[in-house]
């Protein structure tokens, strides 16, 4: 059964541990940008920030395991979906 | 091929000509000097002490450290050098946000501007792609529109923008990194305005950051993320912030008139305080720095009155100010009220980038003492002056807009009392290297950290707060004090010069607190309580090994980080500061008038008065610890020697001995 991972954006302090992890463990090296989670800040929003994956992601959840802040959830689905990707979660952008 | 940990290169941006150059960082020279402080030091030895601060030779120099891109816990610290146009010094300021990694992200460990441009510009950095782009539509706009401006040009991105305060060249501006990030007390913003320079982004870029030793890093950063997560005070702070620190303490009043009396709070202003406090944790959105677990940046919600308001750290304190006669004010009888004018108060002087703790507060109860003595009259001032809230923020935006009376206030405390003349310079009480103490001694007592602000190179500023708790509150059992240092890396060869049977010596503590902290400053982490608690020397040494591969032992940190604060003294040497400015103010030695007791300087454990002779014993010792000339206040030729620095101690003699 496939992962996904679910993110709460109110919960997100913008930290950007998991993007730092995410590139780490794929590129052993710290890359924020090849990061397979992206979290961009937003301007005169509700939330502070936003969250995406890119299709790369496969949910390995190493994301969620070290977020500080208990934003990023995984969840087991029995069919395949795809991780959200196509919009910034909790607003329609910057 | 960059050392690991280090992005590669610096940056070098000549403002005058629109010039960019790159240069690769010297593998030797990182070893040597070690990240942001360590490096910033040497690159500023390029720069004539004698220049002046707001002329195009003053350069503005941005470093990174080792650890700044990667996954340890506060590692979000970028550290900014230039000649300070409030008092003359090489003065650092530090700030978290996300520009230092970011600006790793693009290939960069430094960046040296300098050169003025001849219309306002914003320097872009991303990758390779160095912009300067014209400004004028930000012009005259705050830090908080410009950084929100420029977010929706380049998110993901950094900013260190400058408000109306820069612009003007107000030498007490501060400026905020991604609306969180207090940077520049000392005047950082006013340099770079008059650079013409409205702001520096640092665009994500593509590069990585590669460790020596990934295995090992992620080992030590597992077991610093455990005791994080048992920490008994993060739950709270998730909610509280900084504030949660301060929530249950109130001081026994607000210092004022000039650092002569303490002005009671309210009877009821614990009440007060715990209604404030749950207001702050219903509204409060937390905003971290990069890699911090404990958000302790707030976003203020509050929807009845329309507002949202960001800030570095909201205190207790600072939140029930407007209570009191002495600052702000106020008879509202809600909380909700006191509690939005202190925000209002905070957004204004955030949003017009004044350096409200280390100036703006003591200067403004200084101008408003002189006009209630009748020193200083409304045909000086154009206005009233009082202590209501109102006033307050008239002087705030007067000073950064440096209109009417706001000029004269616009440089800082001692050019004020100048400017006002009649002996307004000789009232001005509490104030060391041109900023206001704002550890008063009287009022809690002298321990390392209110001591530190003495010998701070170039500032006024308590650094001895990464040598934890103890240092915060003075009066903890000594046992705790001795655990802290032995943390810190005090060798034990030192110990018994600075600790006896029943006491310590806080002036000797103070050399290996100022060297502890300046290890942050070199690495990139942040020196908070709340993040510094859960470092040790030890454990820096360890992740430094992982993440560079250079196998250091917490002995040779602790050498390299003299060796970054004897270089920083020397530049403030070569700048004219010695022991004359590390003297401790008269208004120490005179008790603070409380309503029925005076608070005379008292020793750390509350026992022992402390005269002016005391506290010059405690900087003859503090300079000797140093390894330092006690008459001048500055390195010999011998330590210089010892840390390999001889070669900048130039033609001029340095110290005795």
């Amino acid at each position: 059964m496939p992962n996904i991972i679910v993110p709460d954006t109110t919960r997100c302090a913008g930290c950007l541990t998991c993007m730092l992890r995410c590139s780490f463990r794929f590129e052993d090296m710290f890359k924020l940008s090849a990061a397979r989670i992206k979290v961009k800040k937003l301007v005169n929003q509700p939330n502070e920030f936003g969250i995406i994956f890119t299709p790369e992601c496969d949910g390995c959840g190493i994301c969620v395991r070290y977020c500080p802040y208990e934003a990023l959830t995984r969840r087991k689905e029995k069919v395949a979906l795809p991780t959200p990707s196509l919009i910034w979660q909790g607003t329609a952008g910057v | 091929m960059a050392l690991p940990g280090y992005a590669g290169s610096i940056l070098y941006v000549d403002l005058t000509q629109g010039k960019i150059k790159k240069e690769s960082l010297d593998v030797e020279l990182a070893k040597t000097y070690i990240g942001g402080a360590g490096v910033n030091n040497k690159l500023a030895c390029e720069i004539s002490p004698e220049v002046n601060p707001l002329s195009t030779a003053n350069a503005i120099i941005i470093g990174t450290g080792p650890f700044n891109g990667t996954i340890i816990p506060g590692s979000s610290e970028v550290m900014i050098l230039y000649k300070s146009p409030l008092n003359g010094a090489f003065t650092y300021s530090c700030g978290g946000g996300r520009f230092a990694p970011f600006l790793k992200s693009s290939g960069y460990d430094h960046v040296v501007i300098t050169g003025r441009s001849d219309r306002p510009v914003y320097l872009k950095i991303e990758d390779d792609d160095i912009q300067l782009h014209d400004a004028s539509d930000l012009w005259g706009k705050d830090s908080f529109e410009t950084t929100d401006i420029l977010r929706q040009r380049y998110e993901p991105c950094s900013v260190i923008p400058i408000s109306q305060s820069g612009e003007n060249l107000v030498s007490i501006s501060v400026t905020h990194i991604d609306k969180g990030g207090t940077v520049g007390s000392g005047g950082l913003a006013a340099v770079m305005g008059s650079k013409n320079l409205k702001a520096v982004v640092a665009v994500m870029g593509t590069k990585g950051i590669t460790v020596a030793h990934p295995r090992r890093l992620r080992k030590i950063v597992d077991e610093v993320l455990s005791r994080v997560n048992s920490y008994h005070k993060r739950p709270e702070m998730m909610m509280g912030g900084a504030m949660t620190m301060t929530s249950g303490w109130v001081p026994e009043g607000v210092i004022a008139r000039n650092s002569s009396v303490l002005i009671p709070y309210p009877q009821d202003v614990k009440e007060i305080q715990a209604q404030i406090y749950e207001l702050h944790k219903r509204s409060r959105k937390k905003i971290a720095c990069i890699t911090c677990p404990m958000a302790d940046k707030d976003r203020i919600d509050i929807a009845e009155r329309g507002m949202t308001i960001y800030d570095t750290a909201i205190m207790a304190e600072r939140a029930i100010m407007t209570t009191s006669p002495a600052f702000g004010h106020s008879d509202s009888a809600s909380p909700l009220d006191r509690y939005a004018e202190a925000l209002s108060y905070f957004d204004l002087v955030n949003r017009y980038g004044i350096d409200r703790l280390y100036s703006f507060h003591g200067l403004a109860d200084f101008v408003i003492t002189l006009f209630e003595d009748g020193i200083i009259t409304k045909e000086d001032t154009g206005m009233e002056l009082n202590r209501e809230l109102s006033t307050i923020l008239k002087l705030v935006k007067i000073t950064a807009l440096r209109e009417g009376f706001g000029d004269v206030l616009a440089d800082g405390a001692v050019a004020t009392a100048r400017r006002i003349g009649r002996n307004a310079e000789k009232h001005l009480q509490n104030v060391v290297k041109g900023q206001f103490v704002t550890l008063d001694p009287r009022l809690s007592a002298l321990g390392p950290m209110e001591f530190a602000q003495l010998t701070y190179p170039g500032r006024c500023f308590g650094v001895a707060g990464a040598m934890g708790a103890p240092t915060y509150s003075p009066g903890w059992p000594l046992p705790e004090l001795i655990r802290q240092a032995q943390r810190c890396g005090v060798p034990e060869e030192a110990m018994g010069r600075i600790f006896t049977q029943d006491s310590f010596n806080p002036g000797r503590l103070a050399k290996h607190a100022e060297d502890f902290y300046c290890l942050f400053n070199m690495l990139g982490l942040c020196h908070r309580l709340y993040i510094s608690r859960f470092y040790s020397v030890d454990i820096l040494a360890e992740l430094y090994s992982a993440v560079t591969g250079i196998e250091v032992s917490p002995a040779d940190l602790k050498v390299a980080s003299e060796r970054a604060w004897n270089l920083w003294k020397l530049l403030n040497y070569r700048a004219g500061f010695d022991r004359k400015d590390d003297e401790p103010p008269e208004i120490w030695f005179h008790p603070l008038k409380g309503v029925d007791r005076g608070y005379p300087l008292m020793d750390y454990f509350h026992t022992t008065a402390l005269t002016k002779e005391d506290v010059e014993r405690l900087l003859d010792d503090y300079y000797e610890e140093r390894g330092w000339d006690k008459r001048n206040g500055i390195p010999t030729l011998g330590k210089l020697r010892q840390l390999g620095l001889d070669s900048f101690a130039g033609k001029e003699s340095v110290g005795d001995g």
